[in-house]
């Protein structure tokens, strides 16, 4: 679905953020993208986007898949209402009127967004802005997620409800790739890892395959990670 | 540090921080060809004003000379110089932020008094050689007007505090500047004669001062309102340059809940295609950001102006510049609508996206356009301007519209 083969990236010329990164998503499957803060985990996803200038490799989406971008800042225009957002991310894609309205009220009832739907998504709460992301996503039903740190914000009954929706959708098919700090999350829901250490990949595979390369049998991700990280300095 | 030393510092940051936006603006091309010809330009009129009033004074009202000498002594604002920082750094130093506040006001009081004087300057060989004032009657009104600039500008600030809605602050705000322009006028004709006048009103317009001042630093809660204020202050230079490009959108006190217009989410037009309503989602937006709706209409107004008081070949010129003005602001907002960061986080249909850019770019540039080629036929000699400009332009406005999209088409993301 998503292949991916960094040969550099940065935000600045001969100033690499990012260096040889490759891995891909399959269709169905939840890829992890992990690394501490200023890894290099925010410069991959925004190469994959093409929001990135400096860069040199390939990235391509499979037939013509198309994605749906959930960013880790919320993002809005100032005087369009939240279901004017929808009605534009709807109609940029090219989706037939009645599914996509139909859709749209569907998660708005299911994140209770229903009684700020003619609002200004500015005026929301930060959770609020969160959910109108997912819900932009969610109802443009793409075949690849690319999610940036979903759980910021969400309290944990939303975040349940996201993950619900994550697995309902890897259940028709739709790849996710999501890079997130939450490991204990992860770990739970993720098929395989990437894990970016100073803007290079330290590690790639499933948690058995980490823990095994770790040796440690019974670890969680958490102390895989660690290890893997320490292996890498 | 005391905060007298504080507000030295800011005001050097915000002085240095607008020049480097003006620096980024101002290059020597347009010092060379506009800024310093310009200058010589009025110098030169200035000079020949004292000598001899333009003939153009006769059919101006001497009371109409107060309005511009009005708008530029309050063309400053009240400032504190807070910043977004000072609520974990420096607020719970109260004397520190009073004394603050207390010398951003002092500063900005005498910023409103250099304005005042220089503002004064400008018109007075019209005053002096025109209408033959003495130099009681220029020193009273002189001193009336830097009263009123003080209270205005104060009096604006409250407003500001306690009006969400940008429509509805108008109403006070122009009662405030209307009332005031009225005062000034009833001075310098006949109130600056009697002594008794001159001093009562003196004293009030000092008692309104200290009063308001004195409400302005014991106001509490104001501390996110003024640092939104502060903001747009310092970005001033930048928002004039670049529209709204350089003015951070990021949560402030006052949020709009619902928009002003169109409420509800309703749909301009309830059938049409894919890009109508990408086009109509356009229009809300813009129509609702009064800042970009503005530039339109300055555009609009002042091209007619120019055309109807310009001579024959340079009113083509304004009418070209118009063209070229509103063409470079649809383009300039539909950038910023397609490629807002909202707009990153799926694929447009590519071919959606150069039709709905197409029918972007007409839909603020063919009303105003045409309305000013109208006008441009009315200020022409003779029936045929009245047919041969609307035509004209029409057929030079689609003509540029059409390369325009070509560009828009070659630039735009795959």
């Amino acid at each position: 679905m998503l292949n991916v083969a960094i040969e550099e990236a940065g935000y600045e010329k001969n100033s690499q953020t990012i260096t040889d990164l490759s891995f891909s998503v399959k269709s169905g499957e939840l890829l992890g993208l992990l690394g501490s803060n200023g890894a290099g985990k925010s410069t991959t996803i925004k190469t994959i986007l093409g929001l990135m200038k400096e860069w040199k490799g390939s990235v391509t989406f499979e037939g013509d898949a198309r994605y749906a971008y959930i960013p880790e800042q919320p993002v809005f225009y100032d005087s369009l209402t939240l279901w004017e957002h929808l009605e534009l991310a709807a109609t940029a894609v090219s989706l037939q009127d009645g599914d996509w309205e139909e859709r749209a009220q569907e998660l708005i009832r299911y994140f209770k967004l229903g009684h700020v739907v003619h609002d200004l998504p500015s005026s929301f709460s930060k959770g609020m802005k969160q959910k109108v992301m997912l819900i932009t996503a969610f109802m443009l039903k793409p075949d690849l997620y690319i999610i940036d740190e979903p759980f910021l914000g969400l309290d944990p009954r939303a975040t349940k409800d996201f993950l619900k929706l994550i697995e309902k959708e890897r259940a028709r098919g739709a790849g996710v790739l999501m890079s997130t700090h939450v490991l204990d999350t992860a770990e739970r829901i993720c098929d395989r890892f990437v894990l970016i250490s100073s803007g290079i990949m330290a590690a790639e595979g499933t948690l058995d395959e980490w823990r095994e390369r770790t040796g440690m049998e019974t670890g969680t991700l958490l102390d895989c990670v660690d290890r893997l990280l320490e292996q890498t300095i | 540090m005391t905060s007298f030393q504080l507000l030295k510092k800011r005001v050097s940051d915000d002085r240095r921080y607008k020049l480097r936006d003006l620096r980024t603006a101002l290059d020597w091309t347009v010092w060379f060809y506009i800024l310093i010809p310009a200058l010589i330009v009025s110098v030169v009129y200035y000079q020949s004003w004292w000598i001899m009033a333009p003939e153009w004074l006769n059919f101006v009202p001497e009371q109409a000379m107060m309005v511009p000498l009005f708008l530029g002594a309050t063309w400053w604002s009240l400032r504190v110089y807070l910043e977004e920082a000072d609520q974990v750094y420096i607020l719970q130093n109260q004397n520190l932020v009073d004394g603050l506040k207390k010398w951003g006001m002092v500063h900005s009081l005498l910023k409103g008094s250099v304005l005042t004087l220089f503002s004064i300057a400008v018109v007075l060989p019209f005053l002096i050689t025109g209408w033959n004032w003495g130099m009681e009657q220029v020193v009273i009104t002189g001193i009336f007007v830097l009263l009123a600039s003080w209270n205005v500008n104060v009096c604006r600030y409250f407003i500001d505090l306690t009006i969400q809605s940008i429509w509805i602050k108008w109403i006070p705000l122009m009662m405030v500047n209307v009332v005031s322009i009225g005062i000034l006028v009833f001075v310098s004709q006949v109130g600056w004669k009697s002594r008794e006048f001159v001093f009562v009103g003196v004293a009030l317009l000092l008692v309104l001062l200290i009063a308001q001042l004195y409400y302005r630093i014991k106001v509490k809660g104001t501390f996110f309102h003024d640092v939104m204020m502060e903001r747009g202050y310092k970005q001033s230079v930048t928002n004039l340059l670049m529209k709204q490009v350089g003015v951070s959108s990021g949560r402030t006190v006052l949020v709009r809940k619902k928009p002003f217009l169109f409420k509800g989410s309703k749909r301009l037009r309830k059938q049409g295609s894919p890009e109508t309503r990408i086009v109509d989602l356009y229009v809300k937006w813009l129509l609702r950001s009064p800042g970009k709706v503005q530039y339109y209409l300055q555009v609009t107004g002042w091209g007619i102006a120019a055309i109807f008081l310009l001579p024959l070949v340079v009113k083509v010129i304004v009418l070209l510049f118009a063209l070229y003005a509103f063409i470079g602001l649809s383009k300039a907002d539909w950038h910023e609508f397609s490629e807002r960061s909202y707009a990153q986080l799926f694929q447009w249909d590519q071919q959606l996206r150069e039709l709905s850019a197409k029918k972007a770019s007409k839909v603020f540039t063919m009303p105003c356009f045409i309305l000013v080629c109208v006008m441009t036929g009315v200020a022409f000699p003779g029936w045929i301007g009245m047919l041969l400009f609307p035509l004209g332009g029409w057929v030079m406005m689609m003509g540029s519209i059409r390369m325009v999209h070509q560009d828009v088409r070659s630039s735009s993301p795959q």
